[in-house]
């Protein structure tokens, strides 16, 4: 069984952010492939509770390091990494890690591990190397320092020329580059001049979005509303996206018909001042659920008329799209929110797949969802965000690798 | 004096009827243009929320209050209407009918309201106060309020006893001053021991129920939650976000076919989030709500229905039926009920009135900064007294820190914050002019009142004020000092500028008393239409 050895900036024991999710997912697409999966996280202590690690997880416990880290996050991945990198301990530990795993590919998530692994790596026949790219930091980081002034500082410029730098020059020395978007293959492969494979997200739920129970339904029913459902985290652009969404507020649903927010962002909306402005109007509109597990998504979506995707920054492709085309309801969402499923979702615009860039737009079709109702999105949508899909996507790019397959075969983009 | 005529308060649950209007009514209602009484035999009922009216009960009613308080009286004297008044209950979550104790005081306020001051006729003896009876009774009130209660009340009679008398005046209104004078201390004084003793007492015997038992009727209400017929129709003038519960106002208007009207005084709330008493989003909400529930919204102005389509319509694509009325002078058109009151400390003086809640957005900082400036251009007999009219509202840290630690203003400041009808009128009548410098309004009747009494007033250049006006007036930049400087100095000093005012005012037409409630009753008349067509 060919062994790939999967190097993150984060632990994969319990996955929930965005990056976590989609690489538990590739490493699950690989699983289902054959392949044999070890996981290595690679980050600093401060910030990932100890129950989230690994067995294999190299942990790095420097104080002065998580200071750093803490007044420049949005540098931080780089500067852990950059640390790593220069910590001969950490070097030696990850190289014991392939010396005794003997890995026929190291998959590296985001393109930071790339400077440990370099170091790492033995210098006679080594195994092939995998980038999947998660979105393009550079542009990643662009909008929030846009969005929040205070992040930067003198040297912002020189770590996004390091950060682009790095991406490109992993690209070119990676045996072969996935990329969570078709948007984003494309420009780092005419960045590199490289092939890049587009393996897109999945949902847990295009699988089995079979409801385990009907307690939002219950809820809907007893207060005698409909509701829109909504899931994300308190990640700044989710909050951002539903305020230039929503900047009046939800008055524009009657009593009757509500906003429910699933995850940490319903909190985060709630002590926004852009939500006290209207925090009657608001109050009586959105309901919010808090964290849900991952059993209880069908349920949630059972119950809702539609499922809304209100972002308008970010890069790469969000998870949270993917679980609303997973969903069997209609979608509204922005065109910024599907970038990265151009290929996925072009036969159901219009036909399950509602695009609104303008509040106006998105009150509209949110409104019709709710009184009138709208057509689901295909089936044929939901198998496209399956694991199964992905699996059959990852077999024929990870089999060519182990035996130096020529690169012409991967699905190029 | 008005008089009620044949309304039927008599019994609890019964249905109100106030029909006969009387030939003492300034605004007998004609039939609405299209349903003649003849077409429809029978009268359309309507569900009117009186719930502010009995709030207030007979303070002098101002802003919304006036408005709600004179469209009840001119609908209720409707013989083609059959009229039936609600309250909110909060307990009940819903609206009931009133007590025959709130019939009552309904009674008193609609139709009684402007009995006691007059000059024309002057005020009758009051009722014999020193029976031994009542008496008694007026010493066991006395014991059951606070000072501050107390001193309202002994003000309030005294008014009525003994009338401020202008100085120097006769020997008789010396007299009267001095006797005012010495009782005052003397009540208060005793006032003080009863009130002590009494507590003493009540707290010896550990009662907690207060002295003065509400009524028998009113202590087991019949309170029962109305039940609205589809089509039934419902209006509501006052201020319902202090108390309606909007998800029954959903449940009765999208749910339960009831066609519910309301009044759009302003949306200012929007524009000016920082001038509300309280947080914006309570108005924004009562706005909205009414976006989705109402079957027809009349604004107090062209520009208020539009500042509402822009602030509230269009973000929540709401498009409610809307149209837009002017409010009556209630004043100058009640003013033979109401009479007019002297204003003692102004009697004989040359004064500015600027009448309008003490509050930020009416900018009384701007006059108090004006008059801090002409009082080093103008001697004190020529420099006018600025006038405020109006209680002390909300946000008045600034205008506090003006008029009270400003001495030097001391001499040429007048706050007047508990102001009858009648003093407002005599007000009105005699002040050189008046001003209205406020940030927005929704309509601005105070400068609508003062140009119905022919005196002109200086304004803010806000549209619904030129509509309130009928442009006729100087308008200025509410935040342009020295325009207002200019103005004030001309019309303080030149004459000839304000004959030249007073002759605009002259051509002042304003709307007729019975227009803006009649607007309510067509509307009342337009919404039910689908449902008698049924």
């Amino acid at each position: 069984m060919p062994r790939c050895l999967m190097l993150a900036p984060f632990p994969l024991a319990h996955p929930r952010h965005g990056g976590q999710i989609r690489a538990a997912s590739l490493a699950q697409g690989l699983a289902r492939s054959g392949w044999q999966i070890d996981t290595v996280g690679l980050y600093h202590a401060d910030f990932f509770a100890p129950d989230e690690r690994g067995p294999l997880d190299i942990v790095i416990d420097d104080p002065a390091l998580a200071r750093h880290v803490s007044g420049d996050m949005l540098f931080g991945d780089l500067h852990v990494a950059r640390a790593a990198a220069g910590d001969r301990a950490v070097v030696n530990q990850l190289a014991s890690l392939l010396r005794r795993l003997q890995p026929d590919v190291v998959q590296v998530e985001h393109p930071w591990g790339w400077l440990v692994l370099q170091a790492a790596l033995p210098s006679g026949q080594r195994p092939k190397i995998v980038y999947s790219s998660h979105n393009i930091e550079r542009h990643a980081r662009l909008p929030l320092l846009e969005f929040n002034l205070n992040l930067g500082h003198p040297g912002t410029d020189q770590l996004l020329e390091a950060t682009s730098q790095l991406e490109t020059d992993f690209a070119r020395a990676a045996d072969l580059t996935i990329s969570i978007s078709d948007i984003e293959g494309a420009l780092i492969a005419r960045e590199t001049g490289r092939a890049v494979a587009y393996v897109p997200p999945t949902s847990d739920l295009a699988e089995g979005n079979h409801p385990a129970h009907a307690t939002y339904r219950d809820a809907a029913h007893d207060s005698e509303c409909r509701y829109a459902a909504l899931m994300g985290s308190a990640y700044w652009p989710n909050v951002e996206g539903f305020f230039a969404t929503f900047p009046d507020g939800l008055g524009f649903l009657a009593q009757d018909e509500q906003l429910w927010a699933a995850g940490s962002l319903g909190p985060a909306l709630r002590s926004d001042a852009r939500y006290r402005d209207y925090q009657s109007v608001n109050d009586s509109r959105l309901r919010t659920w808090g964290y849900l597990p991952d059993t209880d998504k069908a349920s949630f979506f059972a119950g809702a008329c539609c499922v809304i995707v209100p972002v308008h920054v970010g890069a790469g492709a969000k998870q949270k799209t993917a679980d609303a085309l997973a969903s069997g309801l209609p979608v509204i969402t922005t065109s910024h929110a599907l970038e990265g499923y151009g290929p996925l979702i072009g036969d159901a615009l219009g036909q399950g797949v509602y695009v609104a860039d303008t509040p106006s737009a998105f009150r509209g079709f949110v409104r019709r969802a709710l009184r009138e109702g709208l057509r689901a999105c295909p089936s044929a949508v939901r198998d496209r965000v399956s694991l199964a899909r992905m699996a059959e996507t990852l077999a024929p790019l990870y089999a060519g690798l182990p035996r130096g397959l020529p690169q012409a075969k991967i699905t190029l983009v | 004096m008005l008089n009620q005529g044949n309304a039927d308060f008599a019994t609890a649950g019964a249905v109100h009827r106030w029909s006969e209007p009387t030939s003492a009514s300034p605004a007998k209602p004609s039939p609405p243009a299209d349903i003649s009484a003849a077409q429809r035999p029978e009268r359309l009922r309507i569900h009117y929320d009186a719930s502010l009216i009995m709030h207030f009960g007979m303070e002098t009613p101002v802003g919304l209050v006036r408005v709600d308080q004179y469209v009840a009286e001119y609908l209720a004297r409707d013989p083609t209407l059959d009229l039936w008044f609600l309250v909110f209950d909060a307990t009940l979550a819903s609206y009931r009918r009133l007590t025959p104790t709130e019939h009552q005081l309904l009674r008193r306020i609609l139709f009684h309201r402007y009995e006691r001051s007059t000059i024309a006729s002057p005020p009758p003896k009051p009722p014999s106060l020193f029976t031994a009876r009542l008496l008694l009774r007026r010493l066991r009130t006395a014991s059951t309020l606070d000072a501050p209660m107390f001193n309202h009340m002994l003000n309030y009679y005294l008014d009525e006893l003994l009338p401020p008398a202008p100085a120097p005046g006769s020997a008789r209104d010396r007299a009267a001053r001095a006797a005012r004078q010495t009782s005052l201390p003397v009540a208060r004084c005793g006032h003080l021991i009863l009130y002590r003793l009494t507590a003493g007492v009540r707290r010896a015997l550990k009662i907690d129920r207060p002295a003065v038992s509400p009524p028998a009727s009113d202590a087991a209400p019949s309170a029962e939650a109305i039940h609205f017929d589809s089509g039934s129709v419902l209006v509501s003038m006052g201020n319902s976000w202090d108390y309606l519960d909007y998800a029954y106002l959903h449940r009765i208007c999208r749910k339960g076919g009831v066609r519910f009207v309301s009044v759009i005084y302003d949306v200012i709330a929007m524009e000016y989030p920082h001038t509300t008493p309280g947080p914006p989003h309570v108005y924004h909400r009562h706005w909205v709500e009414l976006g989705h529930c109402a079957a027809h919204l009349l604004a107090i102005s062209r520009f208020s229905a539009g500042q509402y389509r822009e602030f509230i319509g269009d973000p929540n694509d709401l498009h409610p039926s809307m149209s837009h009325a002017y409010l009556p002078s209630v004043l100058r058109d009640r003013a033979g009920d109401i009479g007019e009151t002297a204003v003692p400390q102004l009697l004989g003086r040359r004064f500015v009135v600027f009448c309008s809640t003490i509050e930020t957005r009416k900018n009384h900082q701007l006059l108090l900064q004006l008059w801090d400036r002409l009082r080093l251009e103008f001697s004190n007999d020529q420099l006018p007294i600025l006038v405020f009219v109006g209680r002390w509202g909300w946000g008045t840290e600034a205008v506090r820190l003006l008029s009270e630690r400003n001495f030097r203003l001391r001499s040429r400041l007048l706050i007047l914050d508990r102001t009858s009808d009648a003093e407002l009128i005599w007000l009105y009548r005699n002040a050189r002019f008046t001003v209205f410098p406020s940030l927005s309004e929704g309509y601005g009747l105070a400068a609508a009142e003062s140009l119905s009494f022919g005196t002109p007033v200086v304004t803010a250049n806000c549209p619904a004020l030129l509509e309130a006006t009928e442009s006729l007036m100087p308008a200025y930049d509410p935040l342009d000092f020295v325009a207002w400087l200019a103005e004030m100095r001309q019309l303080i000093r030149d004459d000839a500028r304000l004959d030249e005012l007073k002759s605009a005012a002259a051509r002042y037409r304003g709307p007729p008393y019975e227009a803006f409630a009649d607007a309510i009753r067509a509307t009342a008349f337009a919404v039910s239409e689908p449902c008698h067509a049924a």
